[in-house]
């Protein structure tokens, strides 16, 4: 008897749960953000930026999660003298415009109202580097979008 | 019983949580690179440098020009800028060269020669200049005597760093 109700309670906390867990999920839509390679500079200028078109990224929101937001940041910092600018367009919420990204932790896309849908947005990058960076062996970042309410 | 079944609830919501905090986030890697850049360029315009003048006692007196100007980046160490003449200057003249130097880097005015390029700055590391200022100087002795119109075309080498 004892043995039925633990389970019983267990099971429904699970069921309890798994609606509390209605947690939003954002999904790149490719793991690759591209390669950058700078190569070339008009002369006293710095190296001339490179940037790529729009991959993509998709979220799943439930009604009740609240305003939510979404967040970027980097792994580790970048080498000094160089810069990676993220934007990001999305069809709800507020967008900050291109962010240049590091370790801790930017809002790209803020207010986005509660809704049980899946929105679609765009990712374009832009990697910078001044002559005082010097040259760069390829070397890689990884990029973490967030949402959170 | 009670401590046990709520280590058990613990460990079910804490897998739970742990749920849903990997669905609100993703990764995505980017691959990057920068390869050595070594750019310059300098005015083209021609420049014209006519003596014409002495005090009475010394060589005619030395022109200069300084309209020209040249830019350069480079993302490497020791790069260095270099110019020659096709043919030599007639005998008794020169022409002098220097270029103003970027940050950090260093410049010598040089007089030019056929044969082997004159070093005008070196030491060019990990900077961008721009609107850096080229000077021609002219001179003649005496004894050059009067040379009529000529011309020289002025090449000028960058070579890379390291």
């Amino acid at each position: 008897m004892k043995t039925v109700m633990r389970s019983l309670l267990v099971a429904a906390l699970l069921l309890f749960g798994s609606r509390a867990v209605t947690a939003q999920t954002i999904t790149f839509g490719s793991g690759s953000g591209g390669t950058f390679t700078i190569a070339s500079a008009v002369a006293g200028q710095d190296p001339t930026t490179v940037s790529n078109g729009a991959g993509s990224f998709t979220t799943s929101t439930k009604k009740g999660d609240g305003i939510l937001r979404i967040r970027a940041q980097l792994d580790q910092a970048m080498p000094a003298n160089t810069t990676l600018t993220l934007t990001l367009t999305y069809p709800a919420g507020t967008s900050q415009g291109a962010q240049v990204l590091g370790i801790t932790p930017v809002d790209m896309i803020v207010s986005i109202p509660s809704a049980s849908t899946t929105r679609t947005g765009t990712v374009s990058y832009s990697f910078t580097a001044t002559a005082s960076a010097g040259v760069l062996a390829p070397f890689t970042r990884n990029v973490s979008l967030t949402i959170v309410p | 019983m009670f401590a046990k079944f709520a280590g058990r609830t613990a460990a079910v919501l804490s897998l739970m949580a742990g749920l849903a905090s990997a669905a609100g986030a993703q990764t995505q890697t980017v691959n990057f690179e920068v390869k050595a850049i070594n750019q310059f360029s300098i005015t083209s315009t021609p420049v014209t440098l006519t003596i014409t003048t002495a005090t009475a006692g010394s060589d005619p007196t030395p022109v200069t020009d300084n309209s020209s100007v040249w830019a350069v980046t480079t993302n490497q160490t020791n790069a260095k800028i270099s110019a020659s003449i096709p043919t030599d200057m007639p005998t008794g003249v020169t022409l002098g060269v220097q270029l103003a130097a970027p940050a950090g880097a260093t410049s010598t005015a040089k007089n030019l020669a056929s044969g082997t390029a004159q070093d005008l700055v070196t030491g060019i590391t990990k900077v961008k200049g721009n609107a850096l200022t080229v000077t021609y100087t002219l001179s003649a002795t005496a004894a050059a005597g009067v040379i009529a119109a000529d011309s020289r075309v002025v090449t000028y080498t960058m070579t890379p760093g390291t």
